[in-house]
């Protein structure tokens, strides 16, 4: 071991601890053991070896570019569908596979939240209440999660946008994950990842799961505010 | 991270077996190349992951396979074909990775059970079993520090507090427990 605040190169195994990416040079066979050891632990953390869903969109993208350049083989609708993992079974939920198809084509920001609540299964209280969920200045450019005694769900601020979603799962309703590294909601029951639009971004079920049920949200002074059912 | 690395992958112009794989079109044939990227790209990625244990070098692995995989693979052979090809195209891309950044091979893609991870990828608690067998024939405080590090996910500076150590004894004992573990998998293999 180096003397401590001695600066060294840090040890793969180390940066693996870290989940940070490894650092280049030569390494000895104990080195090389501890580092197997330690790829194989770090794997061992459920759901630590799924993609952030940025990058999923990144390399799509940046494919889809080089397909523009020459390949022969055309970008569909349908195709950039089943990329977010809303496949088929989103389209063919009819008006909620057309939200899905307009809050996929457009930025976060350009997604209408009232279109979209209406549209999408939303949770739309008849005589519900607007109830407090958040401070604005806490989800400026950043999803937080809130509880209601009647539910639990995601707000975010994107541009100046707020949108706000149920935070149970729409495949069994399992409650989601804020995973704010990755900027997206996980289910901890399956492989499967919400934007926190809402907006499926993976998953490995024999069919999509629909996008997640979007609810009424207001800005109400330095308040978010979302439409909730009445309590008694 | 531009660097192709094609030099071993199977062309486009013949399959795993040098059968020729543009002729017909495969019945369960990709419709187009978003279609192929959705179904593998998590797959391909949770792999990689499993190889390299961080995050960035995972991306960029799974960046170069696709980009390596992109200009000669055909559309038109079976789901099958495809992911024998990216299982190959992994095998090649994991090995040079390792050779530009240690110049050891540190973990094998190996190609069968690529294609089998990439078609039937392993549910969520193999791995977790797996490493927990481990850890259990460590000694306590070095089982410990793991499960904080690698399972719980906790920096070494919270790792340290919990276990009401120094950061620079949590370090050295961080190391001497992947030591420890490196050595339970190699009595185990």
């Amino acid at each position: 071991m180096s003397p401590l605040g001695h600066r060294r190169r840090r040890r793969p195994s180390e940066a693996v601890a870290d989940n940070a990416p490894i650092p280049a040079g030569p390494v000895d066979d104990e080195e090389v053991a501890a580092l197997r050891a330690a790829i194989e632990l770090r794997a061992a953390q459920p759901a630590a070896d799924l993609p952030a869903a940025e990058f999923v969109d990144g390399l799509r993208r940046r494919l889809g570019e080089l397909e523009g350049e020459g390949r022969p083989a055309r970008v569909g609708r349908r195709a950039f569908l089943t990329v977010a993992g809303a496949g088929a079974g989103a389209v063919a939920a009819g008006v909620a596979g057309a939200v899905v198809d307009r809050t996929l084509l457009q930025p976060p920001s350009h997604a209408s939240q009232a279109q979209g609540s209406a549209a999408q299964g939303a949770l739309d209280p008849i005589g519900g209440g607007w109830v407090r969920v958040a401070g604005v200045d806490e989800v400026t450019g950043r999803t937080v999660s809130f509880t209601t005694p009647g539910v639990v769900g995601f707000v975010t601020e994107r541009a100046g946008d707020l949108v706000a979603v149920s935070g149970a799962c729409s495949h069994q309703g399992c409650l989601l994950k804020l995973n704010e590294a990755a900027e997206r909601l996980d289910c901890p029951c399956h492989r499967t990842a919400f934007s926190a639009e809402g907006r499926l971004l993976f998953h490995q079920l024999d069919t999509a799961p629909p996008p997640l049920a979007r609810l009424q949200v207001r800005r109400n002074g330095d308040a978010v505010e979302v439409l909730l059912p009445q309590q008694a | 991270m531009a660097e192709r690395e094609g030099g071993q992958a199977p062309k486009g112009g013949a399959g795993p077996e040098g059968r020729p794989l543009h002729v017909v079109r495969a019945g369960d044939a990709y419709g187009d190349w978003e279609e192929l990227y959705a179904d593998n790209v998590v797959r391909l990625y949770r792999l990689l992951y499993s190889k390299v244990g961080n995050r960035a070098d995972a991306e960029d692995l799974t960046t170069e396979v696709f980009l390596a995989a992109f200009g000669p693979l055909r559309l038109d052979v079976s789901r099958g074909e495809v992911r024998a090809y990216l299982a190959k195209t992994a095998h090649t891309v994991l090995a040079s990775f390792w050779r530009r950044r240690l110049g050891r091979e540190i973990t094998v893609v190996d190609l069968d059970a690529a294609e089998e991870f990439l078609e039937r990828p392993p549910a969520d608690g193999h791995n977790a079993r797996r490493a927990q067998g481990i850890l259990a024939r460590l000694p306590a405080r070095s089982r410990r520090i793991l499960e904080l590090r690698f399972l719980e996910r906790q920096s070494l500076r919270d790792s340290a507090e919990a276990m009401g150590i120094t950061v620079g004894n949590a370090k050295v004992l961080q190391h001497r427990a992947l030591r420890m573990a490196a050595q339970v998998r190699e009595d185990e293999s």
